[in-house]
């Protein structure tokens, strides 16, 4: 029997990276968003809101891309 | 037998096995989405078998091998095929019946792994590729995908603590639709290629099909919609068991449980191991039950859950050994397995009707049967 344990730990750091990455950006994202809206609503804007807001969601956007690329290149 | 009777019959059983496993697995994708709300039931399940299909024509990879080298292919033949399909079959069923997420690719192996033993002894199977292809990285999979869950969830609530409450459900909602919906699509590309590899592959062993050919079209296009009309109808009964069964699921956790399953899955796939998705995603979602500050996870079907993932492999062996054994022994045998294994199968849905489980109640959380009572429901009609 011949298990590749180097494979299984790259796995392991690859996707718990990925993984708890994009749910960070994506919270934050959504934090950001949320601060944004609730100045908003107060009839101001939170500026830095919408940077985080807008640079979070774009990362997110270009892991699903790459997402993508994997499935459809296998 | 006729050859190319039996290899019909071959086609057929991968199709209906191929239905089976589109059923099983809608939850792996779908459950989060369905129980948070961020997808209505029914809409998650044909955005999910949409996604199937396409991916089933995204690449056509062809299986090198049906059982992926688990055993020695020389001793496969159409009918061991036959009695492993009608194995895996019967075991998917079964577990979806009481509403269990197993594994369809451990069935598929065990099914196959069962009939070749029997028809070619123990020495046709490979015990260590075994052990190294599926029991390892299943014992793997869950935990990679938990351990991710759980640190996700935990940082997913810390970071939105101070947002407001009212607005950060519907962002996570979003990104669970997104998920969602690339796992739907990685599950297309895999498992339904490994119905069109088996169903080649034993038209190239009977000479229907020339040494080395692709599948042909109509085997890519019936895959894809064998896959994805069992992927709509709705495994109900899983999805109730993954979405509400295990731990309490809100936004947040069912993003972080399912971008967790995606990058695992994605991740090993690309570098060269098969998981199964269905312990994948049920990591994920234990995982995110486990970094929610103060919440519950109902380890009695946790527990219930791991069980399946062990004696899958062993009890579809067993019955795709039973299989095996009676089709190979001529025509007559393979009669009787197909007929036994339709009244199964039919048996499984009757018994299934008197306590439907549908879009209709399917965010109902599932109380523990009571032997012998019928469940009265209402609106059965609704699946």
């Amino acid at each position: 029997m011949n298990i590749n344990w180097a494979l299984l730990v790259e796995v392991l750091i690859v996707a718990f990276s990925t993984a708890v990455g994009t749910v960070i950006l994506f919270s934050l994202g959504v934090r950001g968003w949320s601060d944004h809206a609730d100045a908003r609503a107060k009839g101001g804007s939170n500026v830095f809101g919408v940077a985080t807001a807008a640079v979070s969601f774009a990362l997110c956007a270009a892991v699903v891309a790459f997402g993508l690329w994997i499935i459809v290149a296998g | 037998m006729d050859v190319s009777v039996l290899v019909t019959i071959v086609v057929v059983t991968a199709l209906i096995f191929d239905f089976t496993n589109g059923f099983h697995d809608t939850a792996n994708a779908m459950a989060t989405s369905i129980a948070t709300g961020a997808l209505r039931p029914k809409t998650a399940v044909a955005l999910s078998a949409v996604l199937n299909l396409v991916g089933a024509f995204l690449s056509v990879e062809v299986a090198k091998t049906i059982s992926g080298g688990l055993v020695d292919d020389a001793a496969i033949t159409p009918a061991v095929v036959f009695g492993g399909l009608v194995g895996a079959i019967v075991w998917n069923l079964l577990t979806w019946y009481v509403g269990l997420p197993s594994s369809s690719s451990h069935a598929l192996f065990g099914g196959l792994i069962g009939a070749t033993w029997v028809a070619a002894g123990s020495d046709a199977v490979r015990f260590a590729k075994l052990a190294e292809k599926v029991l390892v990285p299943a014992l793997a999979a869950p935990l990679i995908a938990m351990f991710a869950g759980m640190v996700a969830t935990y940082l997913a609530f810390r970071i939105t603590r101070r947002a407001t409450a009212s607005r950060t459900p519907r962002g996570f909602r979003i990104g669970q639709i997104a998920s969602a919906s690339m796992l739907s699509l990685a599950h297309g590309t895999n498992d339904a290629q490994k119905t069109m590899g088996i169903i080649t592959l034993t038209m190239i062993s009977a000479g229907s099909l020339p040494q080395g050919s692709g599948p042909p079209v109509w085997v890519i296009v019936s895959a894809g919609a064998a896959i994805a009309l069992g992927t709509y109808l709705g495994g109900w009964r899983i999805i109730r068991t993954l979405g509400k069964g295990i731990t309490d699921i809100g936004a947040p956790q069912g993003f972080a449980a399912q971008a967790s399953a995606t990058a695992v899955i994605l991740t090993s796939s690309h570098l060269g191991i098969a998981l199964s998705t269905t312990h994948v995603c049920s990591g994920g979602i234990l995982g995110a039950g486990l970094g929610t500050p103060q919440a519950k996870v109902q380890w009695g079907t946790a527990g219930r859950m791991v069980l399946a993932w062990i004696i899958t492999l062993p009890a579809a062996g067993l019955a795709g050994a039973l299989a095996g054994v009676v089709a190979e022994s001529g025509t007559f045998g393979t009669v009787v397995v197909a007929v036994v294994g339709l009244a199964f199968g039919l048996g499984i849905y009757l018994r299934s009707r008197r306590d439907v489980v549908g879009a209709h109640n399917v965010n109902d959380i599932p109380v523990e049967p009571i032997p012998g009572e019928t469940v009265e429901t209402t609106g059965g009609a609704a699946r």
